[in-house]
């Protein structure tokens, strides 16, 4: 299938930018890993918090912008028809890049401003992770809801309501309601926290969980031909399970900082069973590629999809699970650890999903399903990903359990004990691992980016499919 | 104090990875036949339950937070089985 549909060029335009953003990521990650081991590195030009805004904000954009290269890409097969606001759609698109343009540089060249309205208006709000100026802010709900809008009114057009499109307009309601939570001042810090995890958890928890949902249920159907009857039965169930304990689970987020005592046990109880839909997804995951046998036309999809299930059990299961109760979280709270979770939570639940739906349209586009679309080079990146980020993940876990035990348990949560746990070789040495597995990780990425330029632009390199289907 | 946080972190960290290998090792058993796999990865579901006993003596937990715990325990042991048996009530997607 060639693309038949504007909103697919766009897809395509999307998953570009967002790609290009994940080499910044990795670049702003490599220069705050080195600079745990060297702290003087950049001092002054480019310090520690402003590389880590930058890592953090071009991973939020980049996978947010690869979700909606996705929406764009199947909302047109979906309803067969083109999206309603195509031009809407192609202005939020450069919209969207010039704003992230414009915050990179006001990021890297004034980076901090003085405790003012201009400081939250034009440079940065300063809250973790939603650092984005207020108009950059206004941009991204703006964004939201041209997607929202298209989806809406491109469904209510072509008359065609099917539940994943269901699922997939309430999501979106959600996702940029709940980004104006993060939006407003308060002087009262417990205050500003408990609204501030609202965009924090429930997008990555909630609303983020379920739209992947969607488009892993796209996925499946167009990659191994799951009937839609069988994906739609899943999605409600998983989307059901994910919401049930992933929006009370909120309350492991509320324990230390000014809430009242019941969110211990609320918080402790949903995150206690927070990996009961991560097993139930990777039970589900084995379960079709074992039915499949793993074949497939797409096997760059496939694998990025089974890792999807597997990372994502992996990071915010067994890794998010181990600090969550609050009898442990009291001493692991803002250790290693949590980067441990996050890393490997990120790269299985998102990343990888990103890359498998990458590589589908680039399958639909290149080869039309008449060849198995493989390489050599997708596989050196997927395991230079993999490794550098179990690698990471290691590192930061040792690095998490050194601070957990010696600087919370042992010496009191001090400063003194910070700063004396910081250069125990079990951290120092962890900090060294971690930026070589960086590396690792980063070396991935040229690989994929020859491998997203070349697969299956030479048909003559691949398997027919029909030869596949001969030899069974 | 940190060698009982120590063994907390641990053991939870054991109990959900043991959960997810069990739920993996089952699934394939099942749907291979391989009746080897699916005893192998009862075995990890058995140290999965044990992960959530050996949880119950941490004096960090009182009592109802231990019943959560042990709850938890088991329900990680039988989700797999109800999971299995629940796809394969659904028409097959081949």
């Amino acid at each position: 299938m060639k693309v038949q549909y504007e909103s697919q060029r766009l897809a395509i335009w999307y998953f570009i930018v967002a790609i290009a953003l994940l080499g910044a990521q990795l670049l702003f990650g490599l220069i705050i890993a080195y600079q745990y081991l060297n702290p003087d590195f950049l001092f002054g030009k480019l310090n520690f918090m402003t590389s880590r805004m930058l890592h953090i904000n071009a991973m939020v954009v980049w996978l947010l912008m690869g979700f909606i290269g996705g929406i764009y890409w199947f909302l047109p097969i979906e309803t067969e028809r083109e999206v309603v606001g195509i031009k809407l759609a192609k202005f939020g698109f450069w919209a969207l890049v010039i704003a992230v343009t414009i915050v990179v540089l006001v990021y890297l060249l004034k980076q901090i401003g003085s405790a003012d309205l201009f400081t939250i208006w034009f440079i940065t709000e300063g809250r973790e992770y939603i650092e984005a100026p207020r108009w950059a802010d206004i941009g991204i709900v703006a964004v939201a809801l041209i997607v929202a809008y298209n989806v809406i009114a491109t469904v209510l057009k072509s008359k065609k309501v099917t539940g994943m499109l269901i699922v997939l307009m309430i999501d979106l309601g959600f996702l940029f309601g709940l980004y104006l939570a993060g939006m407003f001042f308060t002087p009262n810090i417990t205050v500003d926290q408990y609204f501030w995890w609202w965009v924090v958890h429930l997008w990555v928890e909630a609303t983020w969980e379920v739209l992947v949902g969607v488009l892993m249920g796209w996925l499946l159907m167009h990659l191994l031909g799951t009937p839609r009857k069988i994906i739609e039965a899943w999605l409600y169930l998983e989307v059901a399970l994910v919401t049930a304990t992933g929006v009370l689970g909120l309350g492991h987020h509320y324990f230390w900082i000014g809430t009242p005592e019941y969110w211990l046990g609320i918080g402790g109880f949903f995150s206690a069973i927070e990996p009961l839909p991560l097993v139930a997804m990777v039970i589900h995951a084995i379960y079709d590629a074992g039915m499949h046998k793993l074949r497939t036309v797409n096997k760059p999809a496939l694998f990025w999809a089974l890792t999807q299930a597997l990372g994502n059990f992996f990071g915010a299961g067994v890794w998010g699970f181990m600090h969550t109760l609050p009898q442990i979280n009291l001493f692991s709270h803002g250790t290693q650890i949590t980067p441990a979770h996050g890393h490997l939570a990120f790269f299985g639940a998102y990343m990888a999903i990103n890359l498998a739906l990458l590589y589908f349209i680039l399958g639909q586009v290149r080869t039309e399903n008449k060849y198995i679309l493989d390489s050599k080079a997708w596989k050196v990146s997927f395991l230079l990903f993999v490794f550098g980020m179990l690698g990471m993940t290691a590192a930061l876990t040792v690095a998490g359990f050194a601070q957990t035990m010696l600087e919370r348990a042992t010496y009191g949560s001090t400063w003194e004990a910070y700063n004396l746990v910081q250069s125990h070789p079990w951290l120092s040495q962890a900090y060294k691992w971690r930026f070589f597995f960086g590396i690792i990780f980063a070396l991935g990425y040229p690989f994929l980016i020859y491998d997203l330029l070349k697969i299956g632009k030479n048909p003559t390199l691949l398997k027919p499919v029909e030869e596949e289907l001969k030899e069974g | 104090m940190a060698q009982e946080v120590f063994y907390f972190l641990l053991l939870s960290f054991f109990m959900v990875l043991f959960a997810g290998a069990y739920g993996v090792g089952y699934t394939l058993g099942s749907i291979k036949g391989l009746p080897g796999v699916k005893f192998l990865s009862l075995l990890l579901g058995g140290l999965e339950v044990f992960c959530a006993i050996l949880l119950l003596f941490s004096n960090l937990l009182s009592i109802p937070w231990k019943a959560l715990i042990l709850t938890c325990g088991f329900i990680y042991f039988f989700l797999p089985m109800w999971w299995v048996r629940f796809i394969k009530k659904f028409p097959s997607a081949d």
